[in-house]
């Protein structure tokens, strides 16, 4: 068919009156002709064929249709500028791709211009590879190597901009591989199924890949096929899928675009695929006579109780009841009926054993293990020896020794019954007599015979005894070859005891005991006897987490047993679980002693590691301070007095810390203590000061007096140089070791005073004699001090001076008051003068310009009617020192 | 086991020859692929007798309608003609007058008729289908027996199912799914019965496997 240009396309006139219909007829026909290059398709079919069968349409009818049919055409003109073609649209990846554009002559991009087609895949341009004829609308373009899994190939005319005039989508992805691993499993539980599944492949195809799952019924020669969902890669058949009892050949089937592949068949017995539930176990008895037999009775479960004329496969899990013997593999038990019972033999005599069983039909899958039942096999009597160790205490050299015996049972020991017990004797053949324990458990302690070298163990059970092990008795030793012991966790049920011995050559081995430190019963106790040339030991058994275990190592002489090391040991640690309260001891000014209790071993939880005290004031930052755990003591020191601490206690093990509670302290400026011991200490010292002051005056009392009140000799029976030679050495003797009295007289001038003595009765300072007991310190010293160089006379007037305050005060309050002494007695003449110090008048400031004389100070008043100058005519001594403060002031 | 293995061997070989040629003899022991279908059809039966009384309680669902003969009140035999339904082939163990094909063909008859019957049922109530699956596999073995023995084709009682049409209610699907699970147990055990007797069977000579009618 040729091709129709533009110019010669069909055109569907509107029928004119005078045309006949012929004529249109011939325009339709030219329409059909042309039909699929113009793609004038079904309108214009629809057209003719409506025509074709009326002929006698109205005409009115067909200027309608072909008025109708002019406007589709017009419609059907808006073409693809191109055609883009390609070899196929869904290519294996990574294969050429062949693809060609033919642009259309009506195209107006090309119109009257030079066409230049180029090819995009997607957004990248595809260089070089085109082809075009003369007339440059056609190209065509080779993809060596499809790489996409989807893309886009289009076609486009270079103009301004660039114009996509056709494109075609090409997929790329590989053929399915054939499903591998297909398998079925039948459920018997209701509803009953038969589900099967299996592997794609491991290659992605990146196209749409349909699985169909085929089945085939041999016996009924049906034939099944089930269309699966994308991605899905199981299937569960119904019941009514599949025959149970019947061969059926199963395939799976996968299709994409580029081609198909299918498993390999399966050919299987629905039943023979079947997971049964697990069977029960109805009893498990002893087999009459038969040693280390028993015998199961089993069944199906109720609901699949209508397989049970069949065989099936059973697998037989035995294990002792106290879980210390366990079959490594189960033992297999082939094509066995649900009515019969099955037979296990060599197994453990007098033994318990828990026996659970599993179940399979054919080749199915097994069953889940049943639940299991026990059974106890017929007892016998015990045989093989007992491993055993033996610690000795006590006073050998008296015979009285105490045996601790702990025994286990060896590798080859077998109890032959559930209850067994032990009994130790020093006799060979067990009996009553030499008996010396009986016990169902691992220990004994008795007190050994004197004879005894040896005792003999042996178990019994209900149905004999076995040959005695002999326990030759070991006395303690006190040498110690062993040291280092070391216990390292080897996992959570076992620990590893290292340690390090001395070379001895009658060592001849090695014991490790250890047992729970939290308990008291000695059967918890554990041991294993060692050669000489082992240093290490994996103990296991029953450690509990965070539990202390007192491990033992002891060494083994030819002669006895030697002195243990002993360490503690956990197979796990973590924080402790309390933490002890802190107490304070003392406190100093600057530093302070706290205290703590002892850990109780069960709430340590580890091996404490250290104890530290965190403390810290407002200001500062917090300090910590670590304490020996053996010490539970830590003094802080540096402390500042005035402001308040908080503190807390961390204990860690090796397997965490835990913090305890905060405690506040302070620490006082001064301590109440210290401050009454020192008060205490000055008090006593004070009083024996006292008291040493006291007998000191006693005893010398007279010595004091000389010094403090010194004897003024009574001038009616002294004479001068009685008192001199008495009192005067006195006075000079303190006058050395006390202070110079500050008042001098700054001038003495002799006096001739007149022989006129009063009468004693008239005179007012005899009545106050205590006053003038002082005579001689109220002179302050002027025997020695003043320039008195002697008198010629015998008799010497002289005067006292009173001060009303103490003769040393620097500032005297009151007021002098000069006496005037009755006594005629010679002014020391005897005396050895010496040059006093210094002289200056102290008095001269108070120095009342008014004197009063001869009277005390309070009553001291001027005595104005008197004539000043008869009296310091009568008194030129004292007139002299008047006249000198005068000129002093 | 060995001498086992050769008498079935041997009777595999044989078989042919004691129902083709019709040799003169003693009746033989069935052939094992015989023996096997029939071993599979009695395993069905009693897997069907152990799933009747889960679809009775799972599709059934009337008070008064039980299992339990006891506890049968109701005396259904006028619905049962009424919805006719026919009752079960007589079975009887295969012996000289009740032969092996009319034995076998009794089978498949009673078993057709059930599959028939819980086949319509099935469309009116759930929990019928794997009883429909088990007889349709019983039936699959009886062919299998009926193949194996190459047994005449026997005179099928041919009953005409109209049952669903007549099922115009709930009643009446509630009743016809009690008749036929009655009756269908009534049948396993007549099956279980024959099946058990057919292990101590011998196959009789081919003269008288002539065709018979259950």
């Amino acid at each position: 068919m040729d091709r129709l240009t533009e110019g010669e396309d069909c055109v569907l006139r509107q029928p004119l009156a005078d045309e006949s219909l012929s004529s249109f007829w011939v325009c339709c026909s030219c329409c059909v002709t042309h039909r699929n290059a113009v793609k004038l398709n079904f309108n214009v079919s629809w057209l003719c064929y409506g025509f074709s069968i009326m002929i006698s349409t109205w005409v009115s009818v067909i200027v309608m249709l072909v008025a109708f049919v002019n406007g589709a055409r017009n419609e059907d003109d808006i073409q693809p500028c191109a055609e883009v073609q390609t070899s196929s649209s869904v290519v294996p990846l990574g294969s050429p791709v062949t693809a060609s554009c033919v642009i259309r002559d009506g195209c107006h991009l090309v119109i009257g211009q030079a066409v230049h087609i180029e090819w995009r895949l997607g957004d990248h341009s595809l260089p070089g590879s085109q082809v075009a004829n003369e007339s440059g609308r056609f190209s065509e373009v080779v993809i060596p190597s499809f790489n996409h899994t989807r893309e886009f190939l289009t076609c486009c005319v270079r103009a301004s901009p660039v114009q996509v005039v056709g494109g075609v989508e090409i997929r790329a992805g590989y053929p399915p591989e054939a499903p591998q691993n297909l398998s079925c499993q039948t459920n018997l539980t209701t509803p009953e199924t038969l589900t099967c599944s299996w592997d794609p492949g491991q290659q992605e195809t990146h196209l749409r890949t349909k699985y169909t799952l085929h089945i085939k019924i041999r016996d009924s020669n049906e034939n099944h096929t089930y269309e699966l969902l994308p991605g899905v890669h199981r299937y569960t058949i119904p019941r009514s899928g599949f025959v149970l009892f019947s061969d059926m050949e199963i395939y799976v089937k996968a299709v994409n675009e580029l081609g198909e592949a299918a498993s390999a068949p399966i050919i299987l017995e629905p039943i023979s695929a079947a997971k049964f539930d697990p069977p029960t176990i109805q009893k498990v008895q002893v087999v009459p006579k038969k040693y280390g037999c028993l015998k199961l009775s089993w069944s199906l479960s109720q609901q699949q109780v209508w397989m049970r004329d069949y065989r099936f496969n059973l697998e037989v899990q035995l294990k002792t009841a106290d879980n210390s013997q366990r079959s490594e593999q189960p033992i297999m038990v082939s094509r066995v009926r649900p009515t019969r019972s099955v037979d296990q033999c060599r197994l453990l005599h007098g033994t318990q054993y828990l026996v659970q069983i599993r179940l399979r039909y054919q080749q199915g899958p097994w069953s889940e293990w049943s639940s299991s039942r026990s059974g106890v096999t017929l007892e016998s009597a015990p045989t093989g020896r007992l491993d055993s160790w033996m610690k000795a205490s006590g006073d050998h050299m008296h015979k009285q020794l105490n045996i601790h015996l702990f025994w286990k049972p060896s590798k080859q020991f077998r109890a032959n019954a559930q209850n067994v017990s032990y009994i130790v004797s020093v006799k060979k053949v067990p009996g009553e007599k030499g008996k010396l324990c009986s016990t169902k458990g691992n220990y004994c302690t008795f007190k050994l015979p004197g004879k005894a070298k040896k005792v003999y163990l042996s178990a019994i059970n209900a149905a004999g005894k076995s040959l005695p092990t002999e326990v030759r008795i070991y006395l303690p030793k006190a040498s110690s070859v062993i040291s280092d012991v070391t216990v390292l966790p080897h996992d959570d049920r076992s620990l590893l005891v290292q340690w390090r011995s001395l070379v001895s050559s009658s060592l001849t081995g090695f014991v490790v005991e250890w047992r729970p430190l939290l308990e008291t019963d000695l059967s918890l106790t554990q041991f294993e006897i060692t050669d000489r040339n082992q240093t290490q030991f994996l103990t296991t058994g029953s450690f509990e987490p965070y539990k202390p275990y007192g491990i033992s190592v002891y060494p083994r002489f030819k002669d006895g047993i030697g002195l243990p090391q002993t360490v503690n040991a956990y197979s796990r640690q973590k924080a402790p679980s309390m933490v002890p309260e802190i107490q304070i001891n003392k406190i100093w000014p600057s530093h302070i002693e706290l205290t703590w209790e002892e850990m109780p071993l069960d709430q340590r939880n580890g091996i404490i590691q250290n104890y530290k005290i965190f403390y810290w004031d407002k200001k500062g930052p917090i300090k910590v301070v670590n304490a020996d755990p053996e010490e539970r003591r830590v003094v802080l020191k540096d402390l500042n007095a005035v402001s308040p601490y908080k503190a807390f206690m961390m204990v860690s093990t090796f397997g965490g810390s835990l913090n305890g509670s905060t405690i506040h302290f302070e620490i006082e400026a001064f301590d109440a203590i210290a401050v009454v011991m020192i008060v205490t200490v000055s008090g006593v010292g004070l009083s024996l000061l006292i008291i040493f002051i006291v007998i000191t005056c006693f005893s010398n009392q007279q010595r004091l007096k000389g010094q403090f009140w010194p004897a003024v000799p009574d001038p009616a029976n002294s004479s001068i140089r009685r008192w001199t030679s008495e009192s005067t050495q006195d006075s000079h003797l303190s006058w050395d070791n006390e202070e110079p009295d500050p008042m001098y007289l700054s001038h003495l001038s002799f006096l001739d005073l007149p022989v006129k003595l009063s009468k004693e009765d008239d005179d007012p300072w005899l009545s106050n004699a205590e006053d003038t007991s002082d005579l001689g310190e109220s002179i302050c010293g002027s025997p020695f001090i003043c320039g008195y160089s002697g008198s010629n006379s015998d008799s010497v007037p002289y005067a006292t001076v009173i001060f009303s305050g103490p003769c040393n005060s620097p500032t005297p309050k009151e007021a002098h008051v000069y006496l005037r002494s009755e006594s005629t007695q010679p002014l020391l003449e005897t005396e050895e003068s010496f040059s006093p110090k210094c002289y200056h008048n102290v008095a001269r400031n108070r120095m009342p310009s008014d004197q009063c004389f001869f009277g005390p100070s309070h009553d001291c008043v001027p005595e104005k009617g008197a004539d000043p100058g008869i009296l310091w005519d009568d008194f030129p001594f004292l007139r002299a020192l008047a006249l000198n403060d005068t000129q002093n002031d | 086991m060995n001498s086992a293995i050769a008498l079935v061997l041997l009777l595999c070989f044989l078989l042919p020859h004691l129902v083709l040629s019709a040799p003169v003899g003693s009746p033989a022991k069935p052939p094992p692929a015989f023996t096997e279908a029939a071993e599979h059809a009695k395993t069905l039966v009693e897997k069907i007798l152990k799933d009747i009384p889960a679809a009775h309680a799972a599709a059934i669902t009337t008070e008064g309608l039980t299992l339990d003969p006891s506890a049968q009140t109701t005396n259904l035999q006028m619905m049962m003609t009424s919805l006719g339904i026919p009752p079960a082939p007589v079975l009887k163990p295969p012996s000289e007058s009740f032969t092996l094909d009319v034995w076998v063909s009794c089978m498949s008859a009673g078993g057709r008729l059930y599959q028939g019957l819980l086949g319509v049922l099935s469309d009116r109530l759930s929990g019928l289908s794997n009883l429909h699956a088990d007889l349709r596999d019983l039936l699959t073995h009886i062919a299998k027996m009926k193949e194996v023995a190459q047994l005449g084709e026997a005179a099928d009682q041919n009953h005409s199912l109209d049952l669903a049409s007549r099922l115009h209610g709930n009643y009446e699907v509630q009743v016809a799914a009690h008749l036929t699970l009655t009756q269908l147990r009534s049948f396993c055990h007549d099956l279980m019965r024959s099946l058990r007797a057919s292990a101590a069977y011998r196959l009789p000579s081919p003269t008288h496997s002539a065709a018979g009618t259950c």
